[in-house]
């Protein structure tokens, strides 16, 4: 275990692209690829393939589907993340989160459901003792029967998500996902 | 913030636990306890506690938790009531819903349910 965690890299303000203050009030969508923090408040939606930062002193009311989030603030509604979501000690989170990987801090507030894909599940086999270290095949039915509870549970809940989003199969790698968006039609050229 | 003492719950050492229930026994039942227990087999039923419940990394719990502290490196499926906190540790696997006023969720660390917090007062600096 151990492999293929991403390490959290969350880059110091001046390297963040954009950097949303404080004073400012965003209604709408935004978009963007590399890297935005938000500062302020926001109501809409969100749609990135890099990284968004959320700070302490923001209050974000939003729909996110993104690479990575990492999270000081406060944040209403249902986050997709491709990567990656990092809640910090001082964050709020009201919401569903979908993401292969996640951290949550002491201190941390998280009301929601989080449901995580990935073939990590592999490394827990359903023997007793895992020390052993069983050989999975990639088409072990270990593998493939893991996670069907959750995803029964949470099937509503991803198609309204996906419907809001227009985004990525649920079980997708970050890689494949990545290039379904890219083709996505550019509507809510706002900015 | 949050005080020193809470981060403090999740390092414990093995020695300091009361009950260290060994990873070759299997339970299938109700277990009660009032100090620490650190799991490490195979665990099947209900748990009661007033303490500490420390899952290792080579545990397999499929159980209804109620107790005031978790701490967590193996799987647990089932739903968890902590009064106290929940650690999940980055070998963890956690099936279920998990209700608490205090989380820690370490990178690495899979959960697949809901999470339920005691709403904390909210400042906006």
């Amino acid at each position: 275990m151990g492999n293929g965690i991403p390490i959290i890299d969350e880059p110091v303000e001046g390297k963040i692209v954009t950097v949303i203050a404080d004073d400012l009030e965003i209604k709408g969508t935004i978009r963007f690829k590399t890297s935005v923090m938000l500062k302020g408040v926001f109501e809409g939606e969100i749609f990135s393939e890099g990284l968004m930062v959320v700070g302490p002193t923001a209050k974000v009311t939003a729909t996110i589907s993104t690479k990575t989030l990492v999270s000081h603030g406060e944040i209403t509604g249902d986050v997709t993340a491709v990567q990656q979501v990092v809640l910090r000690e001082t964050s709020t989170h009201i919401g569903d989160i979908k993401t292969p990987y996640i951290m949550i801090e002491s201190g941390a507030v998280f009301n929601g459901t989080c449901t995580m894909d990935r073939g990590q599940t592999n490394t827990m086999p359903d023997t007793a003792f895992p020390e052993q270290p069983v050989p999975v095949e990639p088409s072990s039915p270990v593998e493939e029967g893991r996670e069907q509870p959750p995803e029964i549970r949470h099937e509503q809940k991803k198609r309204q998500l996906k419907e809001k989003v227009q985004a990525e199969e649920p079980a997708n790698v970050p890689e494949t996902a990545a290039e379904v968006k890219e083709g996505e039609p550019k509507h809510g050229d706002l900015f | 913030m949050i005080p020193e003492k809470k981060i403090s719950n999740s390092e414990y050492e093995e020695k300091d636990i009361t009950t260290v229930v060994a990873d070759d026994l299997e339970i299938k039942g109700t277990i009660k306890f009032k100090t620490s227990v650190m799991l490490k087999g195979v665990f099947e039923g209900e748990i009661f506690s007033e303490g500490l419940l420390v899952v290792g990394p080579t545990a397999k719990v499929t159980a209804t938790i109620s107790t005031k502290t978790l701490v967590s490196h193996g799987e647990i499926t089932g739903n968890v009531t902590a009064t106290d906190q929940v650690t999940l540790k980055n070998t963890s696997l956690h099936n279920g819903d998990i209700s608490t006023p205090n989380i820690i969720i370490e990178n690495g660390a899979v959960f697949n349910g809901s999470c339920a917090m005691r709403a904390k007062d909210i400042t906006v600096k």
